[in-house]
């Protein structure tokens, strides 16, 4: 993968949307941390609420694979839902769903950009939370959440 | 919405653990076309998925625990050059649910707790 030009055609090739809003590759692959983990500041281990303990970590009790689960989790976290757009002095997640299903969390950069984990691919900063939506993986963001950034 | 974890129903393995010491060509390279095929189809379909739910109930993830526990050599070399999720399938193939637990979502740590498993057994170098 090069990163020197900070484009993936991969990449591009499983997320259509990528060339058009603009994106930048900002690591390698790695199986280290998901998307729900680097949304959460957290890229050493992955989050989700796996029916087995052992496949994922997860900050609450409650494992079930729904919005209100991750909403719950990232309350846990400081997390209030809240509109899109970028606002002073907060810091945004955005959690996307396919088929009624949580399948990704970004999270919004300080100048109004965003940063995903893809899957067992690369992080990346990308213009627009509509960059990664699809109607075939991670399908449309539907819910956004903020904190202080002083709190982080 | 809730996901449900799925539920696997395969036949009772009687074959023993392969010993990966000892060669048995015909055997093992059938096994291993057999896991690299499922194996690779597993990673492109879900490379770009985030869910654990639908990376671990993939269909070509399911099929390698039909190929039983001779393929649990081939499992473990794999984790030793790349730490992806095969802790479901070889807990399902040992009845073994206990290592690794003390490190959830840490793929790097519980591959190497199953690399411990099996070299303290002699099923790898």
């Amino acid at each position: 993968m090069a990163l020197s030009n900070k484009l993936d055609r991969q990449l591009e090739d499983l997320w259509p949307n990528l060339s058009s809003e603009g994106y930048e590759v900002k690591s390698i692959a790695t199986e280290r941390y998901n998307c729900i983990a680097f949304a959460a500041d957290d890229p050493s281990v992955n989050w989700w609420p796996a029916a087995n303990e052992a496949d994922g970590y997860w900050p609450i009790s409650q494992r079930e694979v729904s919005l209100a689960c991750f909403k719950e989790a990232f309350a846990s976290l400081r997390y209030e839902e809240c509109g899109d757009g970028l606002e002073k002095d907060f810091e945004k997640i955005a959690i996307y769903v396919f088929d009624g299903l949580p399948t990704h969390a970004a999270k919004q950069l300080p100048d109004g950009r965003w940063k995903s984990k893809l899957g067992f691919e690369e992080d990346i900063e990308h213009n627009s939370v509509k960059a990664i939506e699809d109607e075939v993986c991670y399908g449309k963001a539907v819910l956004y959440m903020k904190r202080p950034i002083s709190n982080g | 919405m809730s996901q449900t974890a799925p539920r696997y129903h395969f036949v009772d393995i009687s074959a023993d653990i392969v010993d990966a010491n000892k060669p048995n060509p015909g055997l093992v390279s059938g096994l291993e076309r057999k896991f690299r095929e499922y194996a690779d189809k597993w990673y492109a379909e879900t490379r770009r998925d985030s869910s654990i739910t639908r990376i671990l109930s993939n269909e070509n993830y399911l099929r390698v625990i039909e190929l039983g526990t001779p393929v649990i050599p081939l499992i473990l070399k794999e984790l030793q050059s790349r730490p992806r999720p095969w802790f479901l399938v070889l807990r399902v193939l040992t009845k073994n649910e206990n290592v690794g637990r003390g490190y959830p979502g840490n793929f790097e740590k519980m591959a190497e707790a199953w690399i411990n498993w099996g070299r303290e057994r002699g099923i790898i170098k």
